[in-house]
């Protein structure tokens, strides 16, 4: 080969070299590109990670602090609503002690309407605190058997006085399978259906109202249940109807009078049909009536022995050595009157320390708790009771608490602490009763 | 302007005409890079104008021709190395309307720093007008391209070039009869 083009050769081969060494410091260039440009990701990607979790806490934090408002809420609730119940199941039963006693036509009369006051005084504090329940979803829904038939039965017949009054008849219709025994929470039932029942009272204002039962035996054991209360009342406007069941709402009525009340009647009871599984619905036409249906799925069930209160024999508690435990004054005072009407003894604590003194000096029959009291809660009183190295004498004796506190934790830990039955105040007489009948049947007295 | 545009010039020039004008060529033209161009290089594009400039005063013709010459060559070499580009394609006019919005993103994603022409894409019913505005007086390249774009679709439009320096219109429309022979 020529020498020209060896050289020429040469060169080319020269100028591929030269190309293929820029190639390869561009493709350096370019991995090193790649690289820093990798780990600005990753330190994007740790600073992102680092803001979500912060942002993570913060919200955390948030939740909590929440829930703590929300916990605390609930305490203060429970709290108010002992402060309430306390003097208010002194005035309770003080005015039923009054009511006992020779009173004059007039004097009765206004005994009675401090009754009636102090009656919707403690079912506005109950329906405020089932508000918060249900709300902070601490509301818990019993499971026993329960009679619909009697539970409506008798709501219609607490209703009826009233309604005739102002020219209202109820009646109740029992239709479908002649046994309605389910498996429910018949207070929560009988809320629900006093409150369907009192509202159509409430807005009635002449004409009837027909509380109907139906139920219907479904496979597998379960019933179909409905309710309906309809009334001749005043009726609800169209655009109004769904706005029933709102918290703290209270609709326009024809007549344009205000009817009273919280407004959270409707709203809890149809949250508490809701967790029963059921509904509350309703239909209605202004100026011809409403018709309120509660309807429910539940397990039948065998019926429940009606405990009668009334059925008590006084004569069961003559003689019998009770020690009233409770710091405050008009409490002792009220569950001492009525126990000395039943010709009980009656000995006084005002303090844990002063009834474990008497129950170690004393024979004492049955003890009456009370749960919250200062250095001493009725709690630790009743496990002192129970523990065997403890100087009282009978370690035995039957405990009935008294609480204002509802709540179904605290009643469960006095169950647990050895409290027998515990009572929740305002209680009437007959509950009062009652209870100790059934812990006496339960517990053997000292004597 | 990329590397893959020098380096397939000198391919073509090797092809058309050996390596000892290539030679010659890059002796004559002496770019500043010294002519080692490599595809994924950068150079600057007058080092083009100076080899088709030095082509010219080894083998004769007009720098125009030399230019509109590589643009069909280099569609070619860009047909048989980008064949994703012409998949799903049917018409020169869908081809050359998915220059600028097509082809070009994908060529940025390799070659970030590419600095590709503009072209203003105007498409009706049956033709298309491309409108060349650049620093780069590189119009008859292009127009080479885009005849030769013509000619891979089976040569159904036909092209109107007309511009000087920087500043080019390329008309590109439907023929109203299939030719029996090549344009060119």
């Amino acid at each position: 080969m020529p020498e020209r083009k060896i050289a020429i050769w040469r060169r080319k081969a020269e100028r591929e070299q030269q190309a293929r060494i820029e190639a390869e410091a561009l493709l350096e260039q370019r991995s090193r590109e790649l690289y820093e440009s990798q780990q600005r990701l990753e330190a994007i990607n740790r600073e992102l990670e680092q803001r979500v979790a912060e942002r993570t806490a913060a919200l955390q934090e948030a939740k909590e602090r929440a829930e703590a408002a929300n916990v605390a809420k609930g305490k203060f609730l429970a709290s108010i609503s002992h402060e309430i119940r306390t003097p208010l199941s002194g005035a309770i039963g003080t005015l039923e002690l009054l009511r006992e006693t020779e009173l004059n036509p007039e004097q009765a009369e206004l005994a009675a309407a401090i009754g009636v006051a102090a009656d919707s005084l403690l079912d506005l504090l109950n329906t405020v605190l089932d508000t918060a329940k249900i709300e902070s979803g601490h509301i818990e829904l019993s499971n026993e058997p329960c009679d619909l038939a009697q539970i409506v039965r008798d709501a219609t017949a607490l209703f009826r006085a009233k309604a005739a009054a102002k020219g209202v008849r109820i009646t109740f219709l029992h239709g479908g399978d002649s046994s309605a025994c389910m498996t429910g929470d018949a207070l929560r039932i009988r809320q629900v259906i006093h409150n369907l029942i009192g509202n159509a009272v409430k807005f009635t204002p002449d004409g009837r109202i027909d509380v109907r039962l139906a139920t219907e035996t479904m496979p597998g054991g379960r019933l179909a249940v409905t309710v309906q209360v309809a009334d001749t009342g005043v009726g609800i406007h169209k655009s109004d109807l769904e706005r029933v069941f709102n918290e703290f709402q209270q609709v326009a009525v024809g007549s344009g009078n205000h009817p009273g009340g919280t407004g959270l009647g409707l709203a809890i009871s149809r949250r508490l049909a809701r967790l029963m599984g059921g509904d509350i619905t309703v239909t209605s036409e202004p100026g011809l009536g409403t018709v309120f249906t509660f309807a429910l799925l539940a397990l039948q069930s065998s019926c429940p022995i009606e405990k009668e209160w009334q059925e008590v024999d006084a004569k069961t508690f003559t003689g019998l050595r009770v020690l009233v435990v409770d710091d405050n004054i008009q409490n002792r005072m009220l569950a001492s009157r009525m126990l000395a009407t039943v010709h009980c003894a009656v000995v006084e604590a005002v303090d844990g320390a002063e009834a474990l003194t008497l129950l170690a000096e004393d024979e004492i029959d049955l003890v009456l708790l009370d749960g919250q009291m200062p250095t001493m809660s009725g709690e630790q009183v009743a496990q002192r009771i129970r523990d065997p190295h403890s100087p009282v004498r009978n370690h035995e004796v039957p405990v009935v608490g008294l609480t204002a506190t509802v709540d179904a934790a605290t009643l469960a830990e006095y169950r647990l602490a050895g409290m027998d039955a515990v009572l929740t105040k305002p209680f009437r007489k007959v509950q009062l009763l009652a209870a100790m009948a059934d812990v006496l049947a339960t517990r053997k007295p000292a004597r | 302007m990329k590397g893959i545009v020098f380096a397939e010039f000198l391919d073509m020039v090797e092809r058309h005409h050996g390596l000892e004008v290539v030679d010659a060529m890059l002796q004559a033209a002496a770019p500043a890079s010294g002519g080692a161009y490599t595809a994924v290089g950068t150079y600057d594009w007058r080092e083009l104008a100076q080899l088709a400039e030095a082509l010219v005063g080894l083998r004769g013709g007009s720098v125009a021709e030399v230019l509109r010459d590589y643009g069909h060559n280099l569609f070619a070499v860009f047909a048989q190395r980008f064949p994703a580009f012409f998949q799903g394609v049917s018409s020169p006019l869908q081809f050359l309307a998915g220059v600028e919005t097509l082809i070009h993103p994908e060529v940025l994603k390799l070659y970030p720093d590419a600095e590709l022409p503009h072209f203003e894409v105007q498409l009706e019913a049956n033709s298309l007008t491309l409108r060349y505005r650049s620093e780069r007086p590189l119009g008859h390249f292009a127009q080479g391209l885009i005849e030769a774009c013509l000619r891979h679709f089976g040569d159904t439009h036909e092209l109107a070039a007309d511009g000087a320096a920087g500043n080019w219109t390329f008309r590109v429309r439907e023929r109203e009869e299939v030719p029996c022979q090549s344009a060119r």
